[in-house]
């Protein structure tokens, strides 16, 4: 009892361990999993992607021409970057960038 | 003091009540730290609270806690107005009283327990604060507070009376380690679980009349030296303070054995150390 | 008349972390009978697994069942379904799997410890103690890239490799926490409060913990020497230095300091890891489809977890079950809940540190 109340009183003059969140922001990580990001140049459409997303968060739709559109929900992606090791053309097509989604 | 300066003290007292919770609540946050809450989160605690629904759970349990909140505010303008020392103990317990029976009025298991184990901390800080007063009066002479702030400073006598209290205020407080009568993870807060709305914020108003009724109790032991009686105040609130940071809550048993043991006891030796040493 | 009175504890109650309902019958506040319900978050996982998701993907499904050990779980399937496929890991993916799953252990049980501590109304503990946890979770996120969902391990190998950075970043906060739990340990033991609120409260004996099936910090606080990462020889534990930690009396205060050690053997193996890690492959080719069935044991943070596949050689999997620890720790719950007071029920509850996501699925 006696040292938790010599650490209570010391931490009155140390340092905060929280931050002011919304005016301060959160230091990132290096490498951080943010969203998935894709260039439709490059792409190749193998459809790798679509098939091993596990929470199907890719979704190639048919549209009126004959090649389909890559379409992305950042909402359902669970960033386990599964598309990205599968795909051919990595980095090039799709990689995992360090943003994060908007919030709406 | 004039009588409008203690009207006002004393009507004021839900409002720099609040401050002084606030303030409590961001050292609390600092001795943990944490950035904490700001300074006037009791106000906006209370406008939100104004902005609820008014949810009754049952008449009888609104109204014998209004009257609680009353007979509370009654007993700091009885403080501050300079009244007997024995009427303010018994006018706080029957305040207390008011709320227990509020607590047991609703069928809610948490509120009923938080009656039981309220009754039960009364049962055991209610004899430490007689025999202090007992103390005060063997000091003093007297029971009148407004008699005793002008009476010359004699702390030297009053030493145990106020170890003795340091016992009292975490009790009424309902600080840890002797907060079993609120028990937020055991029974989510006792009688408060019940209310709602503005007869919460009315609830949340007394835990700053409580904290003026013993603050003010460690503040009469240094009679007429003001600066002394606030360094008082401050010790024991920063007291008190850090040992709710670094304690667990203890059963209401134990609670008892505790404050029987210890604030009790060093009541008893407070008066024999003031018979024997002092007089 | 009815001499006993009911209080219900769940299945939203504010020392709960997730919904399970007791019903606890009293006499004054003395538990004379206990009635629980632990069904309140069925999610289907076990199915879904079979019918929705494809071998590959039910690794990222099966960490969904547990927020606090999710490596664990995906470990416990990935290892299962290697053993099917015939896949043979490098010694570098061991150690970098051993090393989140330690990373974990140490982060779940700084929760239990902190979570009992806010149980029993010792608030600042459970501040000073989530506080020294962000330690352990900044380490996972620089490995990892993700804070709580880790999805690090896949089958055939890990998803990403430790970059000297992250290395550097982990012996330094490794070294403070180590600092830190003895400080702990020295802040539990040297408590009258807490003294009060642990000592003899909760206790499981010996002979009880195996008539009941205890696992894990549980089972070992009772002197009961169970643990998978002695027992089996899947993943090489023997290697990084790993000791068995026991209890004596099995209450809650001994189930705190072996949860203290624990984190302390923890930290030592994770230091003998990063000091020893050699260059190599993360990631091993395999190819075919799973075919035939394997049991996977694992010591999760909280005890034995257990994964039964069923492969018939197609993408879908036939069956897999999922054993998690608190669930054989129900059946020890309710007897030590029995005779014991209602203020002490949260503390004991929140020192098995329960999972109900896990159980119910």
């Amino acid at each position: 009892m006696i040292k938790s109340i010599i650490e209570s009183f010391s931490n009155l003059f140390a340092k905060s361990e929280t931050i002011n969140y919304p005016y301060e922001q959160i230091a990132k990580f290096k490498n951080y999993r943010g969203l998935i990001e894709y260039s439709a140049d490059e792409c190749i459409f193998c459809y790798k992607c679509e098939k091993v997303c596990p929470p199907d968060a890719i979704v190639f739709k048919p549209t009126k021409e004959k090649n389909r559109l890559y379409e992305y929900n950042p909402n359902l992606c669970i960033y386990c970057g599964e598309c990205v090791r599968n795909c051919p053309k990595e980095d090039l097509a799709l990689w995992q960038s360090e943003k994060k989604p908007k919030i709406i | 003091m004039s009588i409008v300066f203690s009207f006002m003290l004393g009507f004021f007292a839900p409002i720099y009540g609040g401050i002084f919770y606030g303030i409590d609540r961001v050292l609390k946050a600092k001795m943990q730290r944490r950035k904490g809450p700001p300074v006037l989160q009791p106000f906006y605690d209370m406008l939100k609270l104004f902005s609820k629904t008014k949810f009754i759970v049952n008449a009888p349990h609104t109204i014998w806690m209004i009257f609680y909140f009353l007979s509370l505010w009654a007993v700091v303008f009885m403080i501050f107005f300079g009244g007997n020392l024995l009427y303010i103990i018994f006018g706080h317990l029957l305040a207390t009283v008011f709320f227990i029976i509020s607590g047991y009025s609703v069928n809610s298991i948490f509120s009923q327990l938080g009656s039981n184990r309220k009754l039960l901390s009364v049962v055991a800080y209610e004899p430490i604060l007689i025999v202090n007063a007992i103390c005060i009066y063997l000091v003093f002479g007297t029971f009148e507070i407004s008699e005793i702030l002008a009476a010359p400073n004699n702390f030297n006598s009053l030493v145990f009376t106020f170890l003795s209290l340091l016992f009292v205020v975490p009790t009424v407080l309902k600080l840890s380690p002797f907060d079993a009568s609120k028990a937020h993870q055991e029974i989510v807060g006792g009688i408060e679980v019940e209310f709602g709305g503005v007869f919460y914020e009315l609830v949340y108003a007394a835990k700053f009349l409580e904290m003026i009724f013993v603050y003010s109790f460690i503040f009469i032991l240094a009679s007429n030296d003001y600066i002394f009686g606030t360094f008082l105040v401050v010790f024991s609130f920063f007291a008190v303070a850090l040992v709710d940071n670094s304690t667990a809550r203890i059963k209401i048993d134990s609670l008892l054995k505790a404050l029987y043991m210890y604030g009790f006891g060093l009541g008893i030796v407070s008066i024999f150390w003031i018979l024997l040493c002092c007089i | 008349m009815k001499k006993t009175i009911t209080i219900p504890l769940g299945s939203q109650h504010i020392s709960l972390l997730e919904p399970v309902r007791f019903n606890f019958s009293c006499e004054n506040e003395k538990i004379t009978d206990v009635d629980y319900n632990v069904g309140f978050v069925h999610r289907g996982i076990e199915k879904a697994c079979t019918e929705k998701f494809e071998y590959k993907q039910v690794g990222y499904v099966v960490a969904r069942v547990c927020g606090l050990c999710a490596i664990t779980h995906t470990m416990a399937y990935t290892l299962g379904i290697e053993h099917i496929l015939n896949i043979k890991t490098n010694k570098k993916i061991d150690y970098l799997r051993i090393l989140m799953l330690e990373l974990d252990r140490i982060h779940s049980h700084l929760l239990c410890l902190a979570h009992t501590a806010e149980n029993s109304g010792f608030e600042g503990m459970f501040m000073k103690i989530m506080g020294d946890r962000e330690l352990v979770m900044d380490i996972q996120e620089a490995i990892s890239g993700n804070r709580v969902q880790f999805d690090f391990v896949c089958i055939g190998g890990v998803n990403r490799d430790i970059s000297t950075e992250c290395e550097k970043l982990a012996f330094t906060n490794l070294a403070l926490l180590d600092k830190k739990v003895d400080d702990l340990i020295g802040k539990f033991t040297s408590n009258w409060s807490t003294a009060l609120k642990y000592k003899n409260i909760g206790a499981l004996s010996y002979d009880d913990a195996f008539n009941f099936n205890a696992l894990g910090p549980l089972a070992r606080a009772a002197g009961a020497a169970i643990d998978v990462r002695a027992e089996s020889s899947i993943l090489p534990y023997k290697e990084v230095g790993y000791k068995m930690i026991l209890g004596q009396n099995g209450d809650i205060y001994d189930r705190n300091l072996v949860r203290l050690k624990e984190i302390k053997n923890s930290i030592l193996m994770c230091q003998n890891i990063l000091s020893g890690l050699t260059e190599g492959e993360i990631l091993v080719k395999f190819k075919g489809k799973p075919n035939g069935e394997s049991f996977t044991r694992l010591e999760a943070p909280r005890g034995e977890i257990f994964y039964y596949l069923n492969a018939n050689g197609t993408n879908m999997l036939q069956r897999v079950r999922i054993k998690t620890p608190t669930f054989s720790q129900i059946p020890g719950m309710v007897e030590i809940f029995k005779g014991s007071d209602y203020a002490d029920a949260p503390a004991i509850l929140a020192s098995f540190d329960p999972c109900m996501s896990c159980t119910a699925k």
